[in-house]
């Protein structure tokens, strides 16, 4: 197994959109009660991990929601460490590591200063207490996952404490969506999340009861901007010349349902949840993708090719439209 | 140890009783469903007695709420543990059905013909006659005269899991399909406290699904930490093991399944209706949503040992009423099945997870 200082860096041309942390190793914080603002202007308290390495600030280094997007190399020894000074974790979801590394409170333990010893459940071997943790994983098939903080999750992953994992195939090569499968010219992803913001604001409100168990979210974001910012967003707004290929990678954090659409734009949907597809799903104009779903969808850009996609959030039912976010796909 | 699939549900029956009797509120289960006899005397052309009913339950925050239930005969003997219509494919099934709720109702089955729409009187009964369909899992629930799609029915718990085996049984999805080690059918329901209200204090009409946003939720009737010893929701498994899990969604919200530690494979599909789902290769997800009225059928392959979760995505569905049981605060409930090793359950240890 090669250690994360050893790791090649990846390979071949950058397709990316977006700034990434890793490859391999990660290494994050906590921050709580942030104030993010809406595109009407509204402000929606906010938490989140940041990269303490780096920018200190999550996705594309430039906001805090998403937190930080993660990439490793299919195979390889991954280590992400989490310092807090309140009880969080974090699950790598759909990376399918073993319980010590699990981030579930009740079985994987905590992260969480000493004074909180005793009090948030399973306190042994595999909870930290008082000084960072280090998860570490080896990273399975190449593909879209997700990772959140699992203590009350209701609250925590609602707020912000989210990101998405990037496994790239073996050979580190970047553009190629597994060993063996299809390339790519271009890269982006789209983190799919909501807020409801008749939910408690307040700082005193950081445990769910019963002003949390119903959820009908009223602001719709990709890549934490919402409205008018996700039409402008240089990681949401997707732009390519004609024939180059596009990886659109979805991921759905928010609790509700939506529907995808590429304003008519057909495209291949080759994965999800890290695993690929077969063909039966070629050729789509939309893709439903529930809570705790990923899609991978490739296309090729028409030539003069523009169109507003759509995404579209349902109620938990699946039966009313809540809202969307919009932004273009253009051709160059 | 190798049991038999009549060993196995024989004795996960019995020890689920235990656990009510003993239990309290621990056991208490928000909706009773029957259960009919799956391989313990294996009854080929299945007659039973289903009894629609009223009941106030007791959840596990101490709150009372009144709800819808299908029951057989058998069902008050057999406790609150749900039970599973288990049939094999072909066969000639009669159920009778006695109406106990204060307004008419029918029986639907989604995907199968059970004959046109007779209405039950309340306190009448009717025997409905089908042949079971094709291998797979299917729903039965209640509708009523305001309430045809029998949405209001289904969010008041009157529902109730059918699994169709293929003929002559065995451990195998559909005839020349996927086999598997051992089996669990997950019934997934949710409850508005609203909803329960106006329903029984003014009828099935009584409340617009519009403004059905729940906030207690179940599998086989159950929320944690019930789920953690009930023989039937704590999938208790051995390294190398092909599971069987049905999810079978008999509420009125999708419920996005994440299991952690593994993919699955998802082995087939219905949707609301009933319809098979078209899929022409089986598809590996971690998280598998189940819209309303739907099923999935999949094979949980056990490559790694561990305590795992498995559980909604629609992350308020985990707790009772928004609260977590422990550690979080309020000491309530928690949709969440343990996936482990078969020996830490024969040990009686449950210590580990509390």
């Amino acid at each position: 197994m090669t250690k994360p200082s050893d790791s090649p860096p990846l390979r071949g041309t950058d397709p990316r959109s977006f700034v990434s942390v890793g490859p391999n190793v990660a290494s994050l914080g906590v921050v709580m009660n942030q104030n993010t603002q809406m595109a009407d202007g509204q402000f929606i308290r906010t938490w989140y991990f940041p990269d303490t390495v780096g920018s200190n600030l999550g996705f594309n280094a430039d906001r805090i929601l998403p937190s930080p997007l993660i990439e490793c190399v299919q195979g390889q020894n991954v280590q992400v460490t989490l310092a807090s000074p309140m009880p969080h974790t974090i699950h790598f979801h759909g990376l399918d590591v073993d319980q010590a590394n699990d981030g579930v409170g009740n079985t994987s333990g905590f992260v969480a200063p000493l004074t909180w010893n005793g009090s948030f459940g399973r306190v042994d071997g595999y909870t930290n207490l008082g000084s960072p943790f280090t998860y570490n994983f080896v990273a399975p098939h190449a593909g879209t996952y997700m990772y959140h903080c699992h203590v009350d999750t209701v609250i925590h992953l609602e707020r912000g404490m989210f990101g998405t994992v990037i496994v790239r195939p073996s050979s580190g090569q970047q553009g190629l969506a597994w060993d063996g499968g299809p390339t790519f010219d271009r890269e982006f992803v789209w983190q799919l999340s909501t807020f409801d913001s008749t939910w408690p604001q307040g700082g005193g409100a950081t445990i769910s009861g019963p002003s949390t168990v119903r959820y009908r979210p009223d602001y719709f974001l990709i890549n934490g901007v919402d409205g008018a910012n996700a039409q402008t967003d240089s990681t949401v707004a997707i732009s390519a010349a004609p024939g180059e290929t596009v990886l659109l990678r979805l991921v759905q954090f928010s609790y509700v349902p939506a529907i995808v659409d590429l304003g008519g734009l057909t495209f291949d949907v080759i994965a999800s949840d890290g695993r690929p597809l077969a063909g039966s799903m070629a050729n789509q104009t939309q893709v439903a993708i529930a809570a705790g779903e990923r899609y991978d969808l490739l296309f090729t850009m028409p030539s003069g090719w523009s169109s507003t996609a759509t995404v579209t959030t349902r109620d938990i039912r699946g039966r009313t439209t809540l809202g969307s976010a919009s932004t273009p796909i253009t051709a160059t | 140890m190798t049991r038999s699939s009549s060993d196995s549900k024989g004795r996960r029956a019995s020890i689920s009783r235990r656990a009510l009797l003993g239990g309290g509120l621990a056991g208490a289960a928000a909706f009773a469903t029957p259960r009919l006899f799956r391989g313990v005397t294996a009854p080929r052309g299945v007659t039973s007695t289903l009894v629609a009913e009223a009941v106030t339950k007791t959840l596990i925050d101490g709150v009372e709420v009144d709800v819808w239930q299908l029951r057989d005969s058998a069902g008050a003997a057999l406790g609150a543990v749900p039970s599973i219509l288990a049939l094999e494919e072909g066969e000639s099934v009669t159920l009778e059905v006695s109406n106990q709720l204060p307004e008419p109702i029918d029986l639907m089955i989604p995907g199968v013909s059970t004959g046109p729409t007779t209405w039950i009187a309340a306190g009448a009964s009717r025997q409905i006659t089908f042949t079971a369909p094709t291998a797979g899992s299917y729903l039965a629930h209640g509708i009523t005269q305001p309430d045809p799609d029998g949405e209001v029915a289904r969010a008041m718990g009157l529902a109730t899991p059918i699994v169709v085996h293929p003929a002559g049984g065995g451990k195998i999805f559909y005839t020349g399909g996927p086999t598997y080690d051992r089996d669990y059918t997950l019934f997934l329901q949710e409850l508005d406290d609203r909803l329960n209200a106006a329903v029984a204090t003014s009828g099935s009409g009584a409340y617009s699904m519009a403004s059905y946003e729940p906030n207690y939720f179940f599998v086989n009737g159950l929320s944690v930490p019930a789920t953690r010893t009930d023989r039937d929701t704590r999938l208790s498994n051995r390294l190398g093991d092909d599971v069987a899990v049905r999810l079978i969604n008999g509420g009125q919200i999708t419920y996005p399944m994440h299991f952690h530690g593994y993919h699955v494979d998802v082995i087939q599909r219905r949707a609301e209706g009933g319809t098979m789902l078209p899929e022409t290769t089986v598809v590996e997800k971690d998280t598998v949503a189940i819209d309303l009225g739907a099923s999935a059928d999949v094979r949980l392959p056990i490559h790694q040992a561990g305590m795992f979760p498995m559980h909604t995505h629609y992350v308020p569905g985990v707790t009772a009423n928004g609260t977590y049981v422990n550690p979080y605060g309020g000491g309530v409930v928690m949709m969440m099945t343990e996936i482990l090793l078969d020996d830490d359950f024969e040990t009686g240890d449950t210590t580990r997870w509390s």
